[in-house]
């Protein structure tokens, strides 16, 4: 290393410190935390006692019972499923916000103000937005069943009905964060050279060929982010059941993340509820992994081989 | 040489590090007035903190007590602190966790034993027998007996809730049915509640329900279980008994009422009813606390009466009491006491009363016109003390709401019609016990 080269080290080292140092004391420390007290049972009062790993063993454990398998605590693993479930929701929002950009990309009146009102939903804050949606919902004088009435169907009481409260707060989910994909793709088409476009057309390529074999595979760095972005937060679900039905009807919307929150912050059984976090932390990193790995270097946008 | 840290210095300095962390731990924005006491001006004034769960509008009355409080102890001042009922416990348990208890606070049944066992709350026993002010049978005994265990006392209760039946006069008058009163049994409400659903538009399903059931233990089907003669836990509190056919047959009355008779509103129906269907008209009757009182006599135009709880094969109904409590950890006992037996001495309780939202624990303050006449005249007041006669408390135990919980949600299923009682309570039964046989069995107790 050369004199420069170690001034500009220090240097960067300087500059990246307060950023470093917060994100040790904020994240880091908290993370390992979590991991010691997921060994222990912590009811925030008593000092933890060292339990092992009878957490995890309380969380994933199973014990057969006459033939059939019986799972430790069945409700993490109903929670679990309710997460996944939300999660059809990001291959529904891909499409659509996939559709949504490439309309917006084309020459459209009133482009900008679409684009405002795409975006919209993003910025709203959720307690608010609940609310509308809970009114949008209401069995009686809700639009949604007022406009199902319109075309002669009798809609359910949406958010107390087992089967459909999930389905509705899925609906809240796309029409939330379906700006955000819509904005990102729009950012990916951008980048598409309008040559390879002049050049299909040039070959005769008509515009669904060239969506397909130009559009679609250019925009895989766009497609591989939003679906990783969507995994990680599809198993962050929280906040938006929170506010809809807090887990109800009788505990059929409960994502894992609020399993976890009654834990800790309920129930005062900080061991447990970190044991769930980091369940949930070796999942996500598993899930990124796999599609890492799926996707191979060219969508990751990782060195472009020229 | 002389610059090595000597190991006697080095104590010395590490044991200012609490010294330093209580003084930025009280330091939010107030530091002249720290609990830390006498400040060193002279006055030689100690500050308390005392919390309770409060909307805005019950201030008023805390803070006036506060100031006769204060004006009789000219060398105490105390810290008001609040929050809204739904943050009230985790605030309380988080504070305590980082060693910042309230000196005095506010106690519901509903935590006290998961605080109680585990040690954060002081025993009072001796205090009370030593003192002239506060005799507990001067206090009704249920809400006292929620906050004893193992014949000691932490805490001295403050005021307390009866669940009574609430129902609107004009809707009786207009079906031309006898209000409600101590002669009726389940069949005299299952009448009226009939008698008093309509469907105005004739669209098949009522827009006027006889009689509202919450899912929930203290205004809802609580009572039922008890006036069947059956029981939420078992007399030990360590075993479920809602799965036993008294507190079935209570509940399958309750479902008849929403499936059979068509004349309480199902979760389903509930969802279109709109915020206030009660003071709306839109329900005739619902079960419910004394503390709902203060907002129907704020509704103008809008005409109720309460009547006790319709008896079934006995009379039963829930009484929930609030307490005052102190921590165990306060550098101020004596204190904090003094300010525990100001709100439980008639003086302070006849302050606390004009909040008019609950009932004053102490039998002559409720008794008097302190509480019977804080409200409308036409709305008969003394239904509650009456009903005292036969109240029972809640079945408190550790982790109540860990395994109340799971019987909500169980229930949950019964009030949508998916299950029938037999069903959900069996099913859950097994859960509940392992619940309390886990909240039991937590070492917490006795370790300090």
């Amino acid at each position: 290393m050369t004199g420069s080269e170690r001034r500009e080290t220090t240097a960067a080292l300087a500059f990246l410190a307060p950023g470093l140092l917060t994100f040790s004391a904020f994240v880091i420390l908290p993370v390992i935390a979590s991991f010691v007290l997921s060994l222990t049972h912590w009811d925030l009062f008593s000092a933890p006692e060292f339990i092992g790993l009878d957490n995890y063993v309380r969380l994933l454990g199973f014990t057969r019972e006459s033939g059939h398998v019986v799972m430790n605590d069945p409700e993490f693993w109903q929670s679990l499923g309710n997460t996944f479930f939300y999660m059809l929701t990001i291959p529904v929002n891909l499409l659509l916000a996939l559709g949504v950009a490439s309309f917006l990309n084309g020459p459209v009146p009133f482009r900008g103000l679409f684009r405002t009102l795409y975006f919209l939903p993003v910025v709203c804050t959720l307690v608010a937005v609940s609310i509308l949606w809970r009114w949008i919902f209401n069995p009686d004088y809700g639009l949604l069943n007022y406009l199902l009435a319109l075309v002669g169907i009798d809609g359910p009481a949406w958010l107390v009905s087992r089967t459909w409260a999930k389905p509705a707060i899925m609906m809240v989910m796309l029409w939330k964060g379906l700006g955000y994909s819509v904005v990102i793709y729009l950012a990916g088409l951008q980048t598409i050279p309008e040559e390879l476009h002049e050049a299909a057309r040039m070959d005769g390529a008509g515009p669904w060929t060239r969506f397909w074999r130009i559009t679609f595979p250019l925009l895989a760095p766009t497609h591989f982010f939003l679906a990783v972005i969507g995994v990680i937060w599809g198993f962050q679900t929280f906040d938006t059941v929170y506010l809809m039905t807090r887990g109800g009807p009788a505990g059929s919307t409960q994502p894992v993340l609020l399993y976890l929150y009654q834990h800790a912050f309920q129930w005062f059984d900080m061991g447990y509820a970190s044991a769930i976090a980091w369940i949930l932390f070796l999942m996500m990193m598993l899930a990124t992994l796999v599609q890492w790995r799926a996707a191979g270097a060219r969508a990751r946008g990782a060195e472009e081989v020229a | 040489m002389t610059d090595r840290i000597s190991l006697p210095r080095l104590a010395a300095t590490l044991r200012l590090a609490p010294l330093l962390a209580l003084l930025t731990g009280c330091g939010g924005g107030d530091t002249g007035d720290t609990s830390t006491g006498d400040a060193g001006d002279g006055t030689g004034q100690v500050t308390i903190r005392y919390m309770r769960w409060a909307d805005p509008t019950e201030l008023e009355a805390t803070r006036e007590a506060l100031a006769a409080f204060e004006a009789s102890h000219p060398d105490i001042h105390v810290k008001l602190e609040y929050t809204a009922w739904s943050q009230y416990y985790s605030k309380l348990q988080t504070l305590m966790a980082g060693r910042e208890a309230p000196d005095v606070f506010a106690l519901s049944g509903a935590f006290f034993h998961d605080l109680r066992s585990r040690g954060v709350l002081a025993d009072l026993t001796a205090r009370v027998d030593a003192d002239p002010v506060v005799d507990l049978l001067d206090f009704y005994q249920a809400p006292v007996s929620v906050f004893r265990h193992e014949d000691r006392i932490y805490g001295i209760p403050r005021d307390f809730n009866v669940v009574a039946l609430f129902y609107n006069k004009d809707l009786f008058d207009a079906a031309n049915v006898p209000y409600p009163d101590s002669s009726w049994t389940w069949r005299e409400l299952r009448d009226a509640a009939q008698r008093l659903t309509r469907d105005t538009n004739a669209d098949g399903s009522p827009d006027q329900w006889g009689l509202q059931i919450s899912n929930d233990m203290e205004v809802g089907w609580g009572s039922y279980v008890y006036q069947n003669g059956g029981s939420v836990l078992d007399a030990s509190r360590r075993r479920f008994a809602m799965a036993e056919p008294a507190a079935v047959e209570a509940l399958e009355f309750l479902r008849s009422l929403l499936y059979d008779d068509h004349v309480s509103p199902s979760p389903l129906d509930t969802e279109s009813l709109s915020g206030t269907p009660f003071r709306n008209g839109r329900i005739a009757m619902i079960t419910t606390g004394s503390w709902t009182l203060g907002t129907l006599d704020a509704t103008e135009g809008f005409r109720y009466g309460v009547a006790p709880l319709p008896a079934g094969k006995v009379r039963a109904t829930v009484a929930n009491g609030v307490a005052h409590a102190i921590s165990s950890t306060t550098e101020h006992a004596d204190v904090a006491w003094a300010l525990v037996e100001f709100f439980s001495s008639p003086e302070g309780q006849r302050i606390l009363a004009r909040s008019g939202t609950s009932i004053p624990a102490r039998r002559d303050v409720a008794e008097s016109p302190a509480f019977l006449d804080a409200g409308r005249d036409d709305v008969d007041r003394g239904v509650f003390l009456r009903s005292m006669a036969y109240a029972r408390t809640l079945p408190f135990t550790p982790a109540i709401a860990r395994w109340g919980g799971e019987v909500l949600k169980a229930l949950d299923r019964v009030w949508l019609g998916e299950l029938t009682p037999r069903a959900a309570m069996t099913e859950v039964a097994p859960k509940v016990d392992a619940l309390l046989a886990r909240a039991y069995a937590e070492p917490a107790e006795d370790d300090r």
